[in-house]
């Protein structure tokens, strides 16, 4: 079972979250939304679902959590419950693309697609599924106890949606363009060592 | 002297697709050490890729915040998942004195037959060594003329999933080397609602 931290020790329990949306604390709800959402999306960008397909996952994920809060026995295991619900929608989301691509043999998934979606061999498993949600939060934990700069650097080059060229990362952070490479590189080894540190690196 | 790839042609040729050098190529081929290095760079770039597409944009956000507004005014579940099927066990061969005779090292053969609404699930538990071999047929009654098949899940007593597998469009599936066990199964469709089992002994 994984369980995730909050990042700060003064962050409510995900126990205490789930009990206050139960009394109808929107706040509270709103709380695990952010805490979750990455996480929940994570599952369909596992099996190469395209960006709008993973919004649907997650609105339908989220939907069904608001509905069955109260069926949800120990808190604690939330994050079991989102990932096997996303996989159920998620497959569900695949199959019925399939049935369309099957009307539709033209159809062909353009540049676009490709860049936002990750190339998937196969279905991955439930275990698949554990593993990458126990990466992410080790890479979210890892990310945090960069060097800012190095934070600052990574995130702009591998974790911004827009996904900014190296003029754009240059003006932002000051940095002259031929060093961005280099520095990237640094970088890099720095966060496999912290990861490396906190149990994750090692393939298998 | 074995000379490893530098972890800056590494990174670059994970991170920037660039080419190594015709020797440091031949070495990454028969160094198990740095094929290790290589393999961890692809993971790394596979996990940061997997963050940059997974981070919930605003819009996102904001929809998912406001379904608890729109759960509280109309707590009725609108939406299939809530609404399973409840599939319960009408028939099972260890019940027909008769048909009692098929056993294979000590653990016996037998049928079982599950039933739902519109549905049917056919089960055959079969003795693998210390382990079952489950084969299923979900039979749909008044099938609407969409052959599309279904994801079969085994889950423990906390509903996480233990097995999981998919049928082929006629709804046969086959599960291998399921420990016996007290299960619940989970049937999810594409086009209709999903089947639950709340107990499924595999003996
Ligand atoms: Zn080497």
């Amino acid at each position: 079972m994984i369980q995730l931290r909050p990042s700060h020790q003064d962050e409510p329990s995900t126990t205490n979250l789930v009990h206050r949306c139960l009394q109808g604390d929107a706040n509270a709800w709103g709380q695990l939304v952010a805490r979750y959402a990455r996480l929940v999306h994570a599952v369909p960008v596992r099996h190469g679902l395209a960006p709008h397909e993973v919004d649907d996952v997650g609105q339908e994920v989220f939907l069904a959590l608001a509905q069955n809060l109260h069926t949800i026995d120990d808190p604690e295991r939330l994050p079991g419950w989102l990932v096997t619900t996303a996989r159920r929608v998620t497959w569900r989301v695949i199959q019925r693309r399939r049935h369309e691509e099957s009307l539709d043999q033209f159809a062909d998934s353009g540049e676009e697609e490709r860049r936002t979606t990750l190339p998937v061999a196969r279905m991955p498993t439930p275990e698949d599924l554990l593993v990458t949600w126990g990466r992410q939060e080790v890479l979210t934990q890892g990310m945090a106890r960069l060097q800012p700069r190095c934070r600052e650097l990574l995130t702009r080059l591998f974790l911004d949606h827009d996904e900014p060229s190296y003029d754009e990362i240059s003006a932002a952070l000051g940095l002259p363009k031929g060093s961005i490479g280099p520095t990237r590189n640094r970088c890099l080894q720095q966060l496999r060592t912290i990861l490396e540190g906190l149990g994750v690196g090692a393939v298998g | 002297m074995t000379v490893h790839v530098s972890p800056d042609e590494l990174l670059s040729l994970v991170f920037d697709a660039t080419d190594l050098s015709a020797a440091a190529a031949h070495h990454l081929e028969t160094c198990a050490h740095c094929r290790q290095q290589e393999a961890e760079l692809r993971l790394l770039a596979t996990d940061l890729t997997i963050a940059r597409l997974s981070e919930p944009g605003p819009a996102a956000l904001a929809r998912y915040q406001a379904l608890f507004a729109q759960v509280q005014q109309q707590p009725a579940p609108l939406q299939r998942l809530a609404n399973r099927l409840r599939a319960v066990l009408t028939w099972d061969s260890r019940q027909q004195p008769l048909l009692q005779g098929v056993r294979s090292g000590g653990a016996a053969v037998y049928r079982q037959l599950y039933a739902a609404e519109d549905v049917e699930l056919e089960l055959m538990v079969e003795p693998a060594g210390s382990l079952r071999r489950v084969e299923g047929d979900l039979i749909v009654e008044m099938d609407a003329g969409v052959d599309a098949p279904a994801l079969v899940e085994l889950l423990d007593s906390h509903g996480e999933p233990v097995y999981s597998v998919e049928t082929d469009a006629d709804g046969i599936f086959r599960i291998e080397g399921v420990q016996p066990g007290r299960y619940q199964a989970m049937i999810t469709r594409v086009h209709a609602a999903p089947i639950e089992v709340t107990t499924l002994e595999i003996v």
